[in-house]
Parts: C-alpha cells; structure tokens; sequence
C-alpha cells in the first residue's frame, strides 16, 4: 500500500502545488502559519498527505519526511487530515501553531484493503467476488473450529456439520459442487502459506477470514483454487504497544436431538398388541446411559507488543473440549509466535511465524448412537446373571448387529494424537519505491496417531478376538517455497497500475504404517505392546506402510489497471504443474480476466456513496487426490501356491492413466458492490454460472482390455450457477445504542451434472443414469438412495412411492412403470421415482448485532431450505414386526392401515415415506456482552465478561437427528454423487451455552 | 547506494538459486511403496511372484458370485428373507426365484470374476512372451508358463460361457480393442477348445506339491471334460467321445483315487487329497476368500464354533434337496436334538445347535409363529413343520439347513483355511458316467452304474440299478430318463458348483416351480423363460462398452 502511495506522491503533489500557490496569494494576512509533523501509526513519516483548512480550499501536501506547513490559517479553524486508506481526522486548531498527527488506517468502506492472492488490494478496485470476515464479525461461544467463526456469514459458503461430534470436521462447500472426484473443500492459505491445516490454527488467534469466491479471484491459485479459496490472516503485533489479553470461557453442552424411540412403557405397551420381543423387566434409557452433559474449557492467553522495528504476537491456547456421547472428547494445546522486524533502513521486512497444535482426542464410536436408539429399553445396563460374567457384566443378546452401547463405549477405546507443526519465515525488500521483491519457505507437517483396543470383555467385536487392538500413523509434510515480484507504477496521469510475478514449488511427502492383531492374553496392554498379541504369531495380525510423495511447481503473475478511481481491470493467470500427471500433460494455464466500473461516479444521486458493478472470467483447476496414477505400478496382491508353500504374488494395483490431467472449471462471475446513505446500507451482489468439464472420477471402464473395471479418468461436465447477496443494514447509530443487521442470502439456480460420458482409450463411455448408495442391513442392501442422471441435478433421492398400509397389514406402493415404460401390476425397481432433493435450493444468514451503552449483544440465525434426507432409522426400524429384534422409533406405533391395524406383515422397504423434508432455520449463535468500566490508569485497560448460546434451536419438520444438510455419504468415502443421507451413526445433536471473560492488560 | 545495489543483486542471485536449486520444473513421480515394470521382473522369484496374480484371481470362487449363480438360481440354497434380514431390495430372492435383472450387482461380480482372470492371464502371456523377447527368459521356460496361463484362461472363460454364453473374445493383451464386442457362445466355444487341445500337452503331469494349487495337464483335462459333457449346451453339438476320453485319461493314469472318508475333501486340513484334480489352496491368512461359515451359520453358531466374528445367518439349503439324501447316507449327518448335539457330521448342519460347551442355544428374537421356539433347531427338525416357512418376507431366523460339508473349524476367523476343490477325482466318475449314459442311451449300462456306484458305495447307500428315476426335487413327477443320476450327482457335488449345468443338461433350469418355496413378498414373482439358462450383462458393462450385445430376453 505505501509503495502506491509513494509512486502517486509526486503527481499529486504537483497538482496541488499549483493549486496552492493561487490559493495562498488570496489568504487573510492576520491569520498565523501552522506546521506540523504527519506518521503512520507505527511512527513512520507519512507523505502526501493532503491537510485542508476545513470549508475552503487552503491546504498543502506533507513532504517525504511527513512535515507539512501550511499558512494563513484562522485560530478558529480546523484542519482535515486525508490520505487514500487512512481514516479521515480533523482537528482544531485552536490557537495552536504545531500540530502533529498520527494516521490511521481505514478500517471499513471501499478504502478498505483487503487480503487477496499473492498481496492485498483496495477494496475499490476488486473486479471480483470477495468476501471478508472480520474478527468482530465472528460467530461467538463455542467455537472450537476456525470456520465455525464464519458459519453463515458468508453468503454463497456453506459450513455444515451434522450432529455435535467435537471431533468431527465440518463440511465446506462454495456455491455448490464443482468437482465430484477431486477435493470438494476450499483451498486454506493462512497468512500467505499456501495449502495450510485450519486445524494448526486456534479462533482466537485469527484476525479476518477472507473467501475468494470466484473463478477470477482464486485463478492466482490456479489448481487448487476451484473449490474456493479461505484467506486466513492471524493477530499481529502494533507497533508502540504492549499488551497482555486473556480469553476465557466455560461451556455446557447438552443433547438437543435424537431419534425418539419408545420408552420402557411405551414398548411393553406395543409388545401387548406384537406378541414379539421378550421384556427383560428393566426401565432403561439409553441415550442417558451413554451421554452426559459435557462441560469444556477453554482458555487463551496472548501477549502482543512491537517497537519501532519490530512488531510480535505470541500466544498459547488450551481446549480441553468433552463431547456428550461419554468417552467422546479431546484436549488441545496450541501456541503461535508472529514476529516481524524491519531492517535495512526499513527496506527488508522479515517476518516469521512458528505454531504448533498438539490434540489428543477420544473419538468413542458412531456405532454407540445406532445402538443407543435401537437397544430394548427393557433391557438392563447390567445384569448379575452369571451368563454375563463373561461380558463384565453387560447384558447382551445375541440378535444381528445389536450391541449394548454402554459397553460399547465404556469396554473399547478409540484415541488419537495429531500433532502440527508450521513454521514459515518470509523476507520482503523494497528495492526502490514501488518495487518489492520477496522469498517465502514454509515447512508444514502433521502426524497423526490413531489406536484403537476392543477388549476381550466386549461382546461388540473384541470378545471371540481375545481382544483386539489396532495402531496406526500417518505423517505428512510439505516445503513451499515461493517468490514474487511487485511493482506499482503510472501509466498516465490518473491511470495507475501494479503488476506481480512469481514462482512457487511446493513439494509433499506422506507416508505411514498401521498394525492391527488380537488374542491378548491381558487387556492391560491396550494398543501399547503389539508384540503381546498372538496373531502376530500366528500370521493373523496385518501390518502396512506406505510412502508417497508429490510436487506443484508454478509460475503466475497478475496486473491490476486503476483508471482514474473509476475503471478497474484485473488479469492474472497461473502457469502450474503438478507430478501426479501423465508425462504430456503435467502442466496447465489458469488464466483470469475481470473488470469494474464505479458508476456511482457517473449517477449523481446523493444517496448513492458507491456502486461499482463488475464482471470476470476465470479458470481454476483440480488435481487427483492420490499419486501415481498415471503410472503403471505393481505391489503385492495376495498369495499363490508354489512348489507346497505359499509364494506372494505380484500384480497391478490400477489401471494406469498416462493420458490424466487437470480437472477445469471455468466461471463467469457479474455483480456489484453498493454503498448507499453514508454507508447505512452496504452489500454485494453476484451472480454466478460455473462450468467444470475433464472431471476427475472414477470410472468404470470394459475389462478386457483394461486390467480393472475402474479408472481415475477425465470426462464429463457439470455446472452450478446461482445469486448471492449480502447486505449489511446499520439501522441505529446513536453514541449509546446501535443495532446492524446483515442479511448473507444465497439461492442455487442449478446443479447439473451436465454429462459424466466421454471417450477413453477410443472407448465411447456413456454413464447415462446410475443409482448409487445403500441403505444397508438388516435387509436393506442392493437398495439404491440417490440417482446420479446426465443432464439432471445432482442429488435426486430416488424411491418406491408409498401408498398406503392395506387391509392385509402390507405396505402397497404406485406402481409407477415396468420393464417395458408401463405399470406392469409388479412392484420393482422400474417403480422407484424421484422424491427429494439432496442439496439446498436457498441458503441464509441473519445477523443482528446491538450495542446498548456497556451492553452488547447478537443473535445470529441461520437458514436452510429446500433439501431433503434419508431419514435411515425410520427405514430401517419403523417396521413393527421388527421390535422382535429392535427398539424402534416412536412412530412405529402409528404404521397403522385406515381400520387402525398394525402393519404386521411387510419388511422395512425403503419408500418416499422415509424422505423428509428438511428445510430448518435454528438460533445458531446468541451472545450477550458487558464491558466493565475501568476507570483511567487501571492496571487493567479491559474487562468483558459475556454468555453466548449455539444452536439453541432449530425450527424443522425434519424427524431425524439433524437437519443439516449432508454433501456426502459419510457410508461412500463422502462421494459427493451421493448426498442427502442421515446414516445412524450420525453423532446427536447438541445445544451449547458459553460464559467467558476476556480481560486485555 | 552502492550497498544496497549490492544487496539487491544478493536476494535476486539468493532467489534465483532457490529456485534453481529447488530443481524447478522437474515433475517426475518418485515411488516409494510400488513397483513398476521398469524396476520390477530382474530375478527368478520376481517371474513367478507375476505368474501368482494368475492365481489370485481365483480366490472369488467360493464364496463369491459365482456361487451366488451357479447355486442360488438352484434347489441347493436359498437366502430366505428372515424378518428384515437379507431382504437387500429382493436380490437373493429374485436369484432363487428365477426372476434377476440386469441391475443386480451379482450380474457384475460374476462378469468381472471372468474377466479380470482372462485379463490377468492375457498380461501375464505378453509380459512373459516379451521377456523372452528381450533375452530376459528362455523360450521353454516360458512356453511351460505360457501354456499354463492358457488353461488358467480356459477355466474363466469356461465360466463366461456358462453364465453369459455371449461374452467377448479378448485373447491378447496388447492387441485387445478398447470397446470388444460380444462374440457368439459358439465362436468363444470354438476357439476356447481349440487353444486348450494346444496347451494342455505343454502342461506339467506331475502330481505333487509343484503343481498342487495350480493348473497342471489332469487339471486341463479335467477342464476340457467338463467342457465336451456341456458341448451340446455351449456350441450344439455333443461331444460325448471326448469328454469319455479325457475322463478315462485321468481315470487310467492312476494319479488319483477316492479318498476312503468322504469327508477327507472338505475337512480344514483337506491339502493333498487324492482326490483334488485341481484345488484353490484357500488360507486364513495367505489366502482369503472362503466364508462359507460366515454366509451361512446363525448369529449364535458363533458360539459353537468360537468364531472370532458373528455369522450372518443367511444361505441355507432346501427341504427337498435335504430329504434326497437317505437318511443312511453317510454324506447326509445327523441332526442334533433337544438333548444332545449331533454326533455326526454331514454335508447339512440340522436341527438343535449347542455351544462349543455343550449348552443349547437360545434365540431371544425368535419369531412367535416358530414351532419350536427359542430353542436354536436349524431347519425345524422333528417339528413336522417346513424347514423353511416362506421365501420371505416373514421367514423364521431359524429357517432353513444350513450348509456343513465344509468343516468349519473350531476358533474360526471370517476365512476358512480349507481348500476348495475346482475338480475333484469324483466328479470325473460322474462326469464320465454320464457321457456313456447320454451317448447311449441306456439307463442300466453296466460300466456307468459301475461308476456311480462307487461313489454310493463310499457313502454308505445301495448300488442303483438303473439312473433312471424321479427328480428328488419331484417325487410326485414323473421317472425322467437319468433322474438318479441326476440326484446322485447333486448329493455328491453339493455345493461344489456343478448342480446348475447339471439342471440345464436334464432341460429342468427353466421348470423350477417344483421346488420353489413360497414367496410371499409383494412384488416376488416366479419366472421359468427359457432364455434364463443365460444370465444378462449387467448395465453398468453395457454402459461402459457399447459394442456388448445383451443376451435375448434381458
């Protein structure tokens, strides 16, 4: 920014002068001289600075060393101080003849700066959609994950997760889908280190978050940029301070949603009419059995401070975070040093940032929800019977797939560790003005331990196994190492132009092992002494490892044109290569291309501060998610019979693909920004239509000739295009009471999978419709959910129309077609239709945010409408006949025909009645604050104490755990093709209230 | 100034070198984990560790869709729909009531079971073809492995043949076209005879641990009758003489014998019975893929036989098929009863089940409409009631034999270590019985009743005297020309996957009402087609290759 300020110095000035010097011939001679010295906050002299005598034209510029000094000012007079990107300050005068001013920047409005790719821009001349969060914005309460912070409050981002698994990531999807075999979650870039792990960074320390929205804005990015882009900035030291803050806050959290399943009464009352099941005399619950309320921690303490040359931020964080389903949990700690100092007469700028997360987490398992809803609440926890001596007590029967879920999480174990690590240092040089140069490196690993025990006591899996324990790592690390090249200049007068080069290499290295054996003699060991188990000595323990490695190597450069404040052009464009190609294919171009007019220039109409419409185009890519593929490699598949013994045999692990290549999508993105009654009314408005083609997917391909009937290929379209607004209304600006409200919504006009077929190896390969995902047992498998059709949306939940329960106690259904188009009186596949729709049609956020005196407070809802679920428990369990073998939900008792008898006969089939609606709308996060008043010279500068509530209801039809939407199936390795699922091991829903304090020294 | 110049030049000469040194364009993918062709195949053990994929592919010959075609669609098993188990959208039930569709993934399992096997040995052929090539290997050595992966071949496509008929003719690796299209079951028959006539002369005779587990010249053999006795169903034409003669080349070499103990082929510790012409050597360990135990016990068998899992509780065997032993018949078992296990094993596992320990075991999800209540009684022996009630959807967990001619040890992983004969000594006596009979006509031939009497006579039963008879699933039929053979070779190769060529051969596949259980679920309806002695390919392939032609009816 100063570097423009700099090169725009000189002109300006000469303007000015000229200006000046007719002026000051015309001044009042009684009135005195006033001089004065012009810095930056961090002290440095700022030049160029226009002072003006308020009300007239008298002013003057500050010189390179900050002076400026103006004559014939009156005593009564007051000076504006103006400087493009910094605040607006006026001062009276005053009888004073010196006065020295510190500018500061501007932190809001079109003079913001906004981080983008590779470098920062004025917000005024973004020709792109860019959306910036910034720390007061932030989601409050019981945020244990960076995005949480954003969680709707960015129109067109979609941050979901089902259920309150503290340990569970969310899922981040950017205006819909645009990749459906590559990686589906937006590129994460914190502070400028390209590819990092949002989980090596604590909320606390994160000072915005910025979301490159489109194709143009995230093109500097080029292959990794399709599915969005997330610019994380953290905290950062001020110069001439120092402070201490401290964070601190306690939540509760409790369980807000589970299947209903009948209570001990309500199913002895059921079993009179069945005949079925057998009551064991017990009154169980066992959602309170195997949850508890679950209190967290968590606390952050950060010291902040710089000098002249030299700025730093350190801080430490503690999360001891407990999940309701018991033994679900973990404890992080996490600390952060920023460091940046000045040297060479302030040309170099060297800055540094180290973190490190260390989390030790207790997973519990998802088999512990399933079985808590379907488990026979006459059953007891224990019994003293001696039968079950052998189960430590648990009760059990020995039914398919049924388990006592208490003894599921209290006799096994699921744990981890992961460890990040990021380390990062970057120099920056001015050479001359408006020329920098600058070399980054950056190191960032992670490892993660993963153990697991079943003990020889569970009747779930660990007992005929004598105990069973599982141990595994994986490592990662990747080296970046990047270079760019900046440079601000003047084309003519008012047109002014920066232009950026660079190259960046990134290189990956994964690898990792697991071993897993039973037959323990002791549970004592757990996963810690491997050599304990006996299938290692028998050849029945498995033991893996693996390595692999990859590289990104690219060139990119990008101009910015500023035509007179008026015109803006941006054009950029990445030439990348990745190794994970085929040999003609390595490297591809990522060009973008986007322009802006601030019309508000040409309309004079005084309501109207800004309004700057613009457009662009740009192309961003995908790359495959595993190494190797283009290669023909050969590992160890199994073993044959050799000479009496068995021999490893050796044989391809895939198909090769020499010919894979980047996946491309290729995105037009029209909107504007507006700024309307001196900034009371602010917002954007995009439209979006993005096209992705070469898809990266797996295919299935004719064997013979290929070696297997799948391969990574590149084929096939789809395309998303929708509107987004967001517009931020401040309703009441009053000294003791304010209220802003913000409105982030978002509407999906479509989300087609245009066409999965192509040609391979001269093979013409039509994908056509193909019905995906499975219910599952009991009895349920070979039953497709989702239909994934060329030519038609992504997400089509497909089922049996159901029609009603007949006198026979059957379930009937339409019958809709048959083998030949036309109802053929059976009821089969042919008759299955589409009844839902995986993937919301209209998204959004609602903030309000109030301040009353020492109060403030905010209420955030959110909305989500138009998708669908499979609902997975009712289609599995809400079969009378089958509490036999299950408890069952609640509304199992009204699967009744019109004369009121009891669905007795049929199975569970999976129909339309068990696709929900889901549309919600909940109170994601309330808050409400109190400043202490401190009175001046307090060793304490600030003292907030505050409560905050999250997801403290939810308004939905839906009968399931949770209404969120689901972009995979948790089932499927989270294939996208396959949304729309509610599985029964989804993690209940939770409701949370926070009190903390934050108190800065 | 001058400092700083130099300065500059310092960061853009450190900047560059970075990058330089950083080797800054080279995509080249290390590996780590794998091999590839350039760094593989340099020794001896690396050869042969190639020819082991060969066999591998084997291993989803058991347990997989093969076995759900070759006997599903047939009176020896069923997967009743117990409650909401196996209801899997009607699947096993449409496999037993004739009534599959293009869409049931076994249509695609089974295609790539096929597939991939010729496949693997197309690969192997070249690869060992352009090691001699390249002087790597010597022409004799390979052409012995060559020949061995033609008759590896001919085993897939034997199975192409019989499940699809139509199916594409791909008989090099290098040359193969991206799209093949479907050639007549003819044209593969013809070709498939022709190149096993070659190779299998070029094959190991030796009978011993190097050729245990492998195709060796009896194997071939055994492969080339079994596809003259199908001649007339594959090409038209009989082929009687030379399934006689290549039945009595493996009979006259004296390699092989009848093991005294039936049981002998089907215990855990069942390698080198002399009876295995060829045998898939299956291991717990080295080589997985045998679960007959897992598909077929009760949840509480687990307890009998100290799985370290849970059973599925899923394929079971008919009441007809059951009763078409004699209760004598040594191959049948014994059922246990209200007071003690059964003593005797057989291929059925029936009636009253205990734990390893001795207790009877009691089903708590038992269905009130179950004769015999929660006592565990596979198959609800002694109650006088069906064995099993109903196809689905209400059937009884206890529904059903199950299927216990495979030993099932003691402390069982989800994999069974016993080997699992393809060909066995016995199955050639049927097979050559059978072509005398079919060739002449005559049902007491002398020399075919004296084959098929040995096999009665191991299992205990009365020499027949003629083949002819009732179908054993028909007793209220007619006596059909060679229903006793008929029904001896079920007894006999029970769950060894001949029982569906066997029922085509007699013209009964399509006429399968006889022992057809009652299906009760909406939508289940019995089909008797004619064209459904072929399978359909499933629509995934035909999507994925436009030049297949479905077979007619589908």
């Amino acid at each position: 920014m100063r570097t423009i300020q700099n090169s725009l110095f000189l002109w300006r000035r000469c303007i000015l002068s000229l200006l000046l010097v007719g002026l000051v011939s015309i001044a009042s001679a009684q009135q005195k001289k006033v001089t004065g010295k012009v810095t930056e906050f961090s002290g440095a002299p700022l030049p160029g600075v226009t002072i003006v005598v308020k009300g007239s034209t008298n002013g003057a510029l500050s010189d390179t060393d900050g002076n400026y000094s103006i004559a014939n000012v009156p005593a009564d007079a007051v000076l504006q101080f103006s400087f493009v990107g910094m605040r607006l300050q006026e001062f009276s005068v005053a009888g004073k003849s010196s006065i020295d001013v510190t500018m500061e920047e501007e932190s809001t409005g079109i003079q913001e700066v906004v981080a983008v790719g590779y470098g920062t821009q004025k917000k005024k001349e973004i020709t792109s959609s860019i959306a910036v969060v910034k720390s007061d914005e932030f989601n409050k309460g019981n945020v244990n994950s960076p995005v949480q912070l954003i969680q709707g409050k960015v129109s067109g981002l979609s941050i979901s997760k089902a259920g309150g698994n503290p340990n569970s990531s969310f899922d981040i999807r950017l205006r819909g889908l645009s990749t459906i075999g590559a990686n589906t979650g937006p590129l994460i870039v914190i502070d400028g280190v390209v590819g990092g792990s949002l989980d090596n960074v604590d909320p606390n320390d994160i000072e915005s978050i910025n979301v490159l929205k489109d194709g143009s804005a995230a093109a500097i990015y080029g292959t990794r940029g399709s599915s969005g882009v997330i610019l994380v900035t953290t905290k950062q030291g001020k110069r001439n301070t120092s402070v201490i803050d401290y964070n601190g806050y306690v939540t509760v959290e409790s369980i807000a949603k589970h299947t209903d399943v009948m209570t001990a009464a309500e199913w002895r009352a059921l079993q009179t009419e069945t005949k079925l099941g057998t009551d064991f005399g017990s009154t169980t619950d066992w959602f309170k059995e195997t949850t508890r309320q679950a209190i967290s921690k968590v606390q952050n303490i950060s010291l902040s401070g710089g000098s002249e040359k030299t700025t730093y931020r350190a801080s430490v964080n503690y999360r001891d975070v407990e999940g309701v389903s018991i033994t679900t949990g973990f404890k992080q700690i996490n600390g952060r040093v920023n460091i940046t100092q000045k040297a060479m007469n302030d040309k170099l700028t060297v800055d540094m940032n180290l973190s490190a997360t260390k989390k030790e987490a207790e997973y519990g398992f998802g088999e512990a929800f399933k079985q808590a809803t379907i488990f026979n609440p006459t059953a007891p926890v224990k019994s003293a019977e001696p039968g079950y001596a052998k189960w430590n007590g648990y009760f059990n029967q020995t039914l398919f797939d049924y388990y006592n879920p208490v003894q599921i999480l209290s006799e096994n174990s699921s744990k981890g560790e992961d460890l990040l690590y990021n380390l990062s240092l970057k120099g920056t040089y001015k050479i001359i003005n408006g020329l920098t140069i600058d070399a980054s490196y950056s190191r960032q690993g992670n490892s993660n331990q993963r153990s697991e025990y079943y003990s020889k006591k569970s009747f779930w899996t660990g007992a005929n196994k004598n105990g069973s324990a599982t141990k595994k790592e994986n490592t990662g690390s990747n080296t970046l190492f990047e270079s760019t090249i900046n440079y601000n200049g003047t084309v003519a007068k008012d047109a002014r132009f920066s232009v950026l080069g660079g190259y960046s290499y990134q290189d990956f290295t994964y690898s990792g092992f697991d071993l897993s054996g039973g037959n323990f003699l002791t549970d004592a060991f757990q996963d810690n002494n491997m050599s304990a188990s006996l299938d290692f000595k028998n050849g029945l323990g498995t033991v893996n490892s693996y390595k692999n490695s990859e590289k990104l190597i690219s060139f990119f450069s990008r101009v910015n044109l500023n035509v007179k404040d008026t015109w803006f052009l941006t054009a950029s464009a990445r030439y990348e290569g990745s190794s994970r190609f085929g040999e003609a294919n390595k490297w591809g171009i990522f060009p973008a291309i986007g322009g802006g007019v601030e019309i508000g220039k040409f309309l004079n109409v005084s309501a109207i501060d800004n309004l700057k419409i613009r457009g662009n185009y740009g192309i961003t890519g995908n790359r495959p998610s595993d190494s190797y593929l283009s290669l023909l490699r050969l590992g160890p598949k199994g073993n044959f019979f050799y000479n009496g013994k068995f021999g490893p045999a050796y044989a391809p692990v895939s198909n090769a693909n020499s010919d894979l290549k980047w996946e491309k999508k290729g995105e037009i993105d029209l909107g504007f920004d507006f700024s309307l009654f001196k900034s009371k009314i602010t917002g954007a408005f995009d439209f979006y239509t993005r096209t992705t083609t070469d898809l990266l997917f797996s295919y299935q391909v004719p064997v013979p000739p290929n070696l297997f009937d799948q391969a990574m290929l590149n084929l096939g379209e789809i395309k998303s295009s929708g509107l987004e607004l967001a517009v931020t209304f401040n309703v009441i600006q009053k000294e003791n009471f304010s209220y802003s409200t913000t409105l982030t919504p978002s509407y999906n006009l479509e989300n087609t999978l245009v066409s999965l077929s192509g040609t391979y190896n001269g093979a013409e390969l039509k994908y056509g419709v193909r019905d995906l995902g499975n219910m599952g047992s009991p009895g349920q498998n070979g039953t497709p959910l989702v239909r994934a059709e060329e030519g038609k949306p992504i997400g089509q939940i497909l089922a049996l129309q159901f029609k009603e329960i007949n006198a026979a106690g059957n379930f009937t259904f339409e019958d809709l077609s048959g083998p030949k188009g036309v109802p053929d009186g059976t009821i089969d596949t042919y008759d299955r239709k589409v009844v839902g729709n995986a993937l919301p049609k209209f998204l959004i956020g609602w903030g309000n945010d109030f301040t009353f005196k020492n109060w403030d407070a905010n209420l955030f809802f959110n909305g989500v409408f138009g998708h669908d679920l499979v609902n997975s428990f009712r289609s599995l369990y809400e079969v009378p006949k089958l509490m036999g073998s299950y408890n069952l939900p609640k509304t199992a008792k009204d699967i009744r025909n019109a004369q009121g008898v009891l669905l007795n006969n049929s199975s569970g089939v999976f129909s339309s009645l068990y696709v929900e609606n889901a549309s919600f709308v909940s109170l994601d996060n309330a808050s409400i604050g109190y400043n202490i008043k401190l009175t001046k010279g307090a060793i304490v500068n600030k003292i907030r104490v505050y409560a905050a509530g999250n997801n403290l209801f939810y308004i939905t039809k839906y009968k399931g755990v949770d209404p969120n939407p689901r972009y995979g199936d948790s089932e499927d390795n989270n294939n996208p093709l396959v949304p729309g699922i509610e599985r029964r091991g989804t993690y209940f829903r939770t409701r949370s209230v926070t009190v903390g304090v934050n108190i800065v020294f | 100034m001058k400092k700083t110049l130099f300065s500059i030049k310092n960061i853009l000469f450190g900047v560059l070198v970075a990058a330089l040194s950083q080797s800054c364009t080279n995509l080249d993918e290390e590996l780590f984990s794998e091999v590839t062709p350039a760094n593989f195949f340099k020794t001896e053990e690396e050869f042969i560790s190639a020819l082991g994929s060969a066999y591998t592919q084997f291993g989803g010959w058991a347990s997989g869709d093969p076995q759900n075609l070759q006997e599903f669609t047939t009176d020896e098993m069923a997967a009743p729909t117990r409650g909401q188990d196996w209801d899997d959208g009607g699947q096993w039930r449409r496999l037993h009531l004739h009534a599959w569709t293009k869409e049931d993934g076994v249509m695609s399992g089974a295609w790539n079971f096929g597939f991939s096997g010729v496949n693997t040995a197309n690969r192997l052929i070249y690869q060992f073809q352009s090691l001699v090539t390249s002087g790597q290997v010597k022409q004799e050595v390979a052409d012995a492995y060559v020949a061995e992966l033609q008759a590896v071949r001919g085993f897939f496509y034997w199975q192409l043949i019989d499940l699809y008929g139509n199916v594409p003719l791909v008989n090099d690796f290098i040359t193969a076209e991206a799209t093949p299209a479907t050639k007549t079951r003819l044209e593969v028959y013809n070709w498939l005879i022709k190149d096993l006539e070659a190779a299998v002369p070029k094959l190991s005779k030796a009978v011993d641990g190097t050729t245990y587990g492998r195709m060796n010249y009896w194997a071939g053999k055994a492969l080339l009758a079994k596809l003259y006795l199908n001649a007339k169903v594959y090409s038209g034409t009989a082929q009687y003489d030379l399934a006689i003669a290549a039945c009595d080349e493996i009979i006259n070499s004296g390699k092989y014998t009848l093991e005294s103990n039936f049981f002998k082929n089907f215990n855990t510790d069942n390698s080198g019975s002399k009876e295995f012409i060829f045998a898939i050597p299956y291991d717990k360990v080295f080589f997985q893929g045998f679960q007959l135990h897992m598909q077929s016990l009760s949840y509480l068998s687990q307890a009998t036989y100290n799985l370290t899992a849970q059973p599925w509780n899923g394929f079971c065997s008919l009441e007809e098929f059951y009763n078409s032993f004699d209760d004598t018949d040594l191959r049948k078992g014994e059922p246990g009863t209200l007071t003690s296990p059964s003593i005797k094993r057989g291929t059925f596992i029936a009636g009253y089940q205990y734990s390893s320990s001795g207790a009877i075991l009691s089903d708590d999800g038992v269905e009130t409409s179950d004769p015999d209540g929660k006592p565990l009684n596979f198959g609800s022996i002694g109650s006088g009631k069906p064995q099993i009630n109903e196809l689905g959807p209400q059937a009884w967990r206890q529904a059903g034999v199950r299927i216990g001619k495979f030993e099932f040890a003691s402390g069982s992983t989800e994999h069974l270590s016993n080997d699992y004969a393809v060909f066995r000594y016995a199955d050639v006596l049927l097979m050559k019985a059978e072509a005398q009979w079919r060739k002449s006509g005559n049902a007491t031939d002398a020399a075919s009743l004296a084959l098929v009497n040995q096999i009665r006579a191991r299992a205990g039963v009365a020499n027949l005297t003629t083949l002819d008879g009732k179908l054993s699933f028909d007793l209220a039929g007619a006596v059909v020309p060679g229903g006793e053979l008929f029904n001896e070779l079920g007894r006999e190769l029970a769950f060894e996957k001949s029982k569906r060529q066997a029922m085509i051969r007699w013209g009964v596949f399509t006429n399968v009402t006889k022992w057809m259980l009652p299906a009760k679920n909406v939508g289940d309806v019995w089909k008797t087609d004619a064209y459904l002695t072929l399978f359909p390919i499933h629509k995934d392939k035909l999507a994925a290759n436009p030049n297949l032609k479905q077979n007619d009816g589908y």
